[in-house]
């Protein structure tokens, strides 16, 4: 049965030829995959765009295309992330991107407590990832070592200040004495000036027709 | 080690008492991320994890949603590792 897409060859043709495997070819098949999915040839929606990289760093690909006895051996070594729908991240990126950290941990006792507070509902599946049980205690031996570190570190609360409560008889008395003050200091000038004042009449025999004149220059009352 | 547990209502309104694996921002969009497990593994022992972005409701709820972006799917598993390393 033949098609457009193979056609069957007959045994009869081989017999008395030698084959030799083409060990290649398979590598090369796989190789092509991996250059395909870093492409983004496989992309499911690909009339979205990604997200365009900053004009300073170049654009890494997300897959490298290694020959096979390197994935092999990275996936191996890394203690893998095992998954059932998505590629394995080889070793060597994690490295690159280790000295600059892309993301922010929340181990904060603020943090822990809106976990546990708040009332979480998913509109839509989670993404789900198959994870070896070393890896995982990795990832939450971590986050617990965070947690408690962080516990240490609470800053003292800040005390909120309350205003003072005042009693208007309080203040009352206060303005009373301030201008008992006040009344004993204008006391004071005033017993000065009289005393200039005598002075003055005693010295230049000054009369009140002789004030109210002035005054009267002046357009004031006495 | 005492575990995180908090409860999670999934998107057919059951509710479940999942342990916390991880709970991050991603600098690249400002997202937060939770990552969780109900601690089931499949038959090879690996243990099943979900992962979705957490969104604070400010009412005292959370929305979980899932991840559609491929670039944040890629830099979460990245952080995945990241933080495995740290903790060598």
């Amino acid at each position: 049965m033949n098609n457009s897409l193979y056609s069957i060859i007959s045994v009869s043709t081989l017999k008395g030829k030698t084959i030799k495997k083409e060990e290649t070819r398979i590598a090369l098949l796989i190789s092509n995959l991996f250059n395909k999915l870093s492409s983004g040839y496989y992309k499911k929606n690909s009339l979205i765009a990604p997200a365009p990289a900053p004009a300073t760093t170049p654009v890494k690909p997300v897959m490298p295309a290694p020959s096979i006895p390197n994935v092999i051996n990275t996936a191996v070594a890394s203690n893998p992330v095992v998954v059932g729908q998505d590629p394995i991240i080889p070793a060597k990126q994690v490295e690159e991107t280790k000295s600059e950290k892309s993301f922010t941990e929340k181990t904060t006792p603020i943090d822990v407590i809106f976990l546990k507070s708040t009332r979480m509902h998913a509109n839509s599946p989670a993404k789900k990832l198959l994870i070896s049980r070393t890896f995982i205690q990795k990832l939450i031996g971590h986050r617990a070592k965070s947690i408690n570190e962080n516990k240490n570190n609470i800053p003292a609360p800040r005390m909120a200040t309350i205003p003072k409560m005042v009693d208007p008889k309080d203040e009352a008395v206060k303005k009373y004495v301030d201008l008992m003050k006040k009344r004993k200091e204008a006391i004071a000038m005033k017993q000065g000036y009289e005393k200039e004042m005598t002075s003055l009449v005693n010295e230049f025999g000054i009369t009140l027709d002789m004030v109210n004149a002035e005054l009267a220059k002046r357009g004031e009352v006495a | 080690m005492n575990k995180e547990m908090i409860n999670v209502i999934d998107e057919t309104g059951t509710s479940k008492q999942v342990e916390v694996v991880a709970y991050f921002t991603l600098k690249s969009n400002g997202k937060n991320y939770l990552i969780y497990t109900e601690n089931k593994t499949d038959v090879s022992g690996n243990v099943e994890t979900y992962t979705s972005e957490i969104v604070d409701n400010n009412d005292g709820t959370a929305t979980l949603l899932g991840i559609t972006d491929d670039s944040a799917w890629v830099e979460i598993k990245k952080v995945m590792l990241d933080i495995a390393k740290d903790g060598e």
